[in-house]
């Protein structure tokens, strides 16, 4: 057990949050230790296009694992998480965690770069409506989404009908060209606009952390369809990256192979004591701050721990989220692109006319032939092989869609136990069940309008958990009680102690928050910085 | 043989050159044990102690080792070359120099001990006596399997498979026990580690029980891979040929004995005799040659499956890579994939080759249209009643809570 005391902060976790908190920190002129659990970084496939690669036949292991990995996992799953890749990064989470379920599906990573090594990449603004029931004021998170979305490299188009929903005012790379079915969607779309949106549904071009130019070191999308395994162009954004940038930074020390274990605050501030993964040792670390970024359920396992908070339910945020399949009858009989765009082309938004036009859902569509035949298949209601036959002419002509939805309907919670275990039982609301009607309903008019068919018998609800958009444990309240946080982030009851990732959310539309989170640790670095600089200048005049 | 160290195991085998000592030898030596093989002909490998044995010569002697086990496997093939009570008198040796130091005995006994004649008379009186010194009985059913040696039951059968055209068909068939040569060689070795089987008699069962004449099938079939023509033959008239055979050629009489062990196989749980189930295979995978039929089942399971996707002979490369990845699944004890996973299995691999429906390019012509798109049609509505059949199990989806 040792005690170190040479950092002026310490951040735990280098996931997307945790990255963005050393960054701001480091610009500050501090000296940070990032402590993360991981040890290696997740493999990136090659450089090449995905049709050339895939033509020889010894690369089965590469795209379904040694050990056919990707077979192992449940079907629900997201075709993304099913890689070999994704499996590495997701590998001895739960164990390790020591959590056990009911109704809920835990995904979570402990390799360095955390989830955002599987992310869609989507990025999306919250407003001020999404933000009503935040202390935060929507201005101060402005100005972190314009820092964020510099230095990450946004592409997508600032002038489409989706402009106001997604956020408008972030600097934005040229978007990525549309590949055939989403650009023969988007043109119906664009001719027939004002019926597609009496039907409720609004469409626009993605906004994706992905460049169309090229940033740095980072090269720009080839376009080579390998996008679903990662991007050996390093086009798609992932915190793994940053953190090679920034272990050059001398400020900063990076420790890997810790697991942070307890968390407890002493006389000469916080303490926190880790698990080195690699010899089983336990080492003691203390700063006079300490932030916490190592994921919803991670830091919340912390704070209870350290609260003495045990066998009480805490609400948990989730969204709940549904998959469909679009089919375009006019790109029957084309053949199959060789280069393409695997991630999220175009999005759209659901809205409700009887609640004033409000956003009930928002989604994106993705080009079926990213995904592979058999992960399609596999969904088939019938013999595989009857699904292959079927499938092998359809795919050039089918899209493919997920559609999220408040974090209002979902119904989860996370108990601590004394026995150490986390306990996360998940539920939706009964409400969901006719939301999930309305939205089917306005999806199928609303593409049938743009000349797509919503594929009967393609719409599911994924099981509770696996949207992988987990929020509001420790939420920030004006006014905070024990085991919430103020507007900075502070957890009341733990002087020094900072949590910055998405479990400081206090709600969740129906959006992809992980650029809101970065923008959040951002924002609360910033705030931290500034109170820590006044505090250091008035000690120095005493 | 290398020089032993502090911590070697040793192993004496007798009849180390027969058909089950050589597959014990293997895998004994494969098990790191060292071993000392006592038998009249030099054992097939090298690296073990060779000491010269004869059942009709008093026990010999051997340097003194730390000997942990010892296996009785040596027994007069021939039925004439040692008398029957210089045979049970040698086993009494062994028995007793392993009573003496306190090492456990085991006796490869048969199913057949104690059937009136020679060869179950002699088994059963050796296994009294063997039991009298606190040693293990073990009595097997059909040893089978590996590789060809010594002139047991096994190697008879092959040889009249191999060597004519028909193969009978017993009626009545006799049932038979087969275990695997291995699976023995497997369980005699981690027994001799194991306290609790000293004093006791077992039949090791493999899992299967199976007539003669199904044993007989699958030996053509598997391991000769050929066809031969069943001929009924009735049970009553070989036992009678047999009683003949031995009046009128007493020195042939060792063909009718091993005649009649086949045909008086006694159904095990006859025999009161404890029966120890242990881990087994069955016929069709221990006949072939390399002890396991796993690898050919997928073989052929991946040409009918991938010839479907394809519409055409299947490349011998993608079968081949189906196999590996069939065995992949389960290596290190991993699931074995199931019927519809496999079938997945195929479509990725033909994804991932190219024959992918990515790599091909399709011609433009007015009639590729139209074929594909009443393909299109037709498993549009298959699928479609597929998912009729589904609806009322998968949609819409339950909301819990």
């Amino acid at each position: 057990m040792s005690i170190s005391t040479q950092w002026d902060a310490i951040v735990v976790g280098a996931g997307p949050a945790g990255l963005t908190a050393v960054r701001t920190l480091l610009e500050g002129g501090w000296r940070v230790c990032l402590l993360d659990a991981g040890e290696r970084p997740a493999p990136l496939p090659p450089r090449m296009d995905l049709w050339v690669f895939r033509q020889n036949p010894c690369h089965w292991r590469w795209f379904l694992g040694d050990r056919l990995e990707s077979f192992r996992t449940p079907e629900q799953d997201s075709p993304k998480l099913r890689t070999p890749a994704a499996q590495a990064v997701l590998a001895g989470y739960s164990e390790t965690l020591g959590i056990e379920t009911e109704g809920f599906r835990v995904i979570g990573s402990l390799a360095p770069g955390g989830l955002s090594n599987v992310w869609g990449a989507g990025v999306a603004c919250f407003d001020g409506a999404d933000l009503s029931d935040w202390p935060v004021p929507a201005d101060a998170l402005q100005e972190a989404y314009i820092t964020v979305a510099r230095r990450i490299g946004v592409s997508g188009s600032a002038e489409d009908d989706l402009a106001d929903y997604l956020g408008l005012r972030i600097p934005l790379q040229p978007p990525l060209p549309l590949d055939p079915p989403a650009d023969v969607l988007y043109r119906r779309y664009q001719q027939h606009r004002r019926r597609v949106q009496a039907a409720g549904l609004i469409l626009g071009r993605s906004r994706n952390a992905v460049l169309s130019e090229p940033m740095g070191r980072r090269e720009a999308c080839t376009r080579c369809g390998f996008c679903l395994y990662g991007c050996g162009y390093q086009a798609i954004y992932h915190a793994a990256l940053e953190l090679e940038d920034l272990r050059r930074h001398p400020g900063l020390t990076y420790v890997p192979g810790q697991w942070a274990e307890r968390l407890d605050v002493g006389l000469e501030g916080p303490r926190l004591t880790t698990l080195d993964r690699r010899t089983g040792e336990r080492h003691r670390w203390t700063a006079s701050v300490i932030l916490l970024a190592c994921g919803t359920l991670a830091t919340t396992r912390l704070v209870l721990d350290a609260l003495g908070s045990f066998d009480r339910p805490v609400r948990l945020l989730s969204q709940p989220s549904m998959g469909f399949a679009l089919w375009l009858p006019k790109c029957l009989a084309q053949p199959y692109l060789e280069r393409f765009f695997g991630l999220a082309q175009l999005s759209f938004v659901v809205t409700s006319r009887a609640e004033g036009g409000l956003p009930i859902a928002a989604g994106n569509l993705f080009l079926a032939c990213a995904v592979p035949l058999w992960e399609l298949t596999s969904r088939f209601p019938g013999p595989p092989i009857w699904g292959y036959r079927l499938l092998r002419d359809l795919v050039p002509s089918l899209l493919l869609g997920n559609a999220l939805f408040a974090a209002s309907l979902s119904d989860h919670t996370v108990t601590l136990g004394r026995d150490g275990k986390l306990k996360v039982r998940g539920g939706y609301r009964p409400e969901l069940s006719q939301r999930l009607r309305q939205v089917t309903r306005s999806l199928r008019r609303g593409f049938r309008y743009c000349g797509a068919w919503l594929l009967p018998g393609s719409v599911r609800l994924v099981t509770p958990g696996a949207d992988v958009h987990y929020a509001g444990t420790l939420p920030h309240r004006r006014f905070p009680r024990l085991g919430e946080t103020d507007v900075m982030g502070a957890v009341v009851g733990l002087e020094g102690v900072y949590a910055i990732d998405a479990s400081v959310l206090p709600s969740l539309p129906a959006k992809a928050h992980t650029f809101t989170v970065m923008a959040n640790a951002h924002r609360i670095a910033t705030a931290v910085l500034q109170r820590y600089r006044r505090a250091w200048v008035y000690q120095r005049s005493l | 043989m290398t020089d032993t160290g502090r911590n070697e195991r040793f192993l004496v085998v007798t009849g180390a050159s027969g058909y089950v000592g050589r597959h014990l030898l293997d895998e004994a030596r494969l098990q790191g044990w060292q071993v000392i093989a006592l038998s009249r002909r030099p054992p097939h490998r090298e690296d073990v102690l060779h000491v010269p044995y004869e059942l009709c010569r008093p026990l010999p002697e051997w340097p003194s080792k730390p000997v942990r086990g010892v296996v009785h496997l040596a027994y007069d093939a021939s039925g004439v070359t040692v008398s029957p009570e210089r045979e049970v008198a040698a086993a009494e040796e062994l028995a007793v120099w392993a009573h003496q130091r306190g090492v456990p005995l085991f006796f490869l006994s048969s199913q057949n001990a104690g059937i009136p004649t020679r060869y179950g008379r002699v088994k059963e009186r050796i296994e009294d006596l063997v039991l009298r010194y606190g040693g293990t009985v073990v009595r097997v059913g059909l040893i089978y399997g590996g590789y060809l040696a010594g002139s047991g039951l096994f190697w008879q059968l092959d040889e009249w498979v191999r060597r004519f055209p028909v193969i009978p068909f017993f009626i009545p068939a006799p049932r038979v026990v087969p275990i695997h040569v291995r699976d023995l060689s497997r369980w005699l070795l981690q027994a001799v580690e194991t306290p609790g089987y000293r004093g006791r008699r077992l039949f090791l069962y493999g899992g299967i029980e199976c007539s003669l004449n199904y044993f007989l099938w699958h030996l053509c079939r598997y391991r000769h891979r050929t066809w031969r023509l069943p001929v009924p033959v009735p049970l009553t008239g070989v036992r009678g040929l047999t009683r003949l055979l031995i009046r009128a050629f007493p020195r042939l009489s060792w063909v009718a004995q091993r005649i009649d062990g086949l045909i008086e196989l006694r159904p095990v749980m006859a025999t009161g005799v404890e029966v120890l189930q242990v881990p087994g295979r069955s016929p069709a995978n221990g006949l072939y040659p390399a002890g396991s039929g796993r690898r050919r089942q997928w073989l052929r399971e991946g040409h009918r499956i991938l010839r479907r996707l394809l519409g055409r002979r299947a490349p011998g490369l993608l079968v081949r890579h189906y196999a590996r990845a069939c065995e992949a699944a389960e290596i290190g004890g991993g699931r074995s994939l199931s019927r519809r996973e496999r079938t997945l299995l195929a479509i990725a691999l033909v994804e991932c080759s190219p024959w992918a429906p990515a790599q091909q390019v399709y011609p433009r012509s007015f009639w590729s249209r139209l074929s594909r798109g009443a393909r299109l049609m037709f498993w549009g509505t298959v699928a479609f009643l597929g998912y009729l059949g589904s609806r009322f199990r998968a949609y819409p989806p339950t909301i819990s809570r």
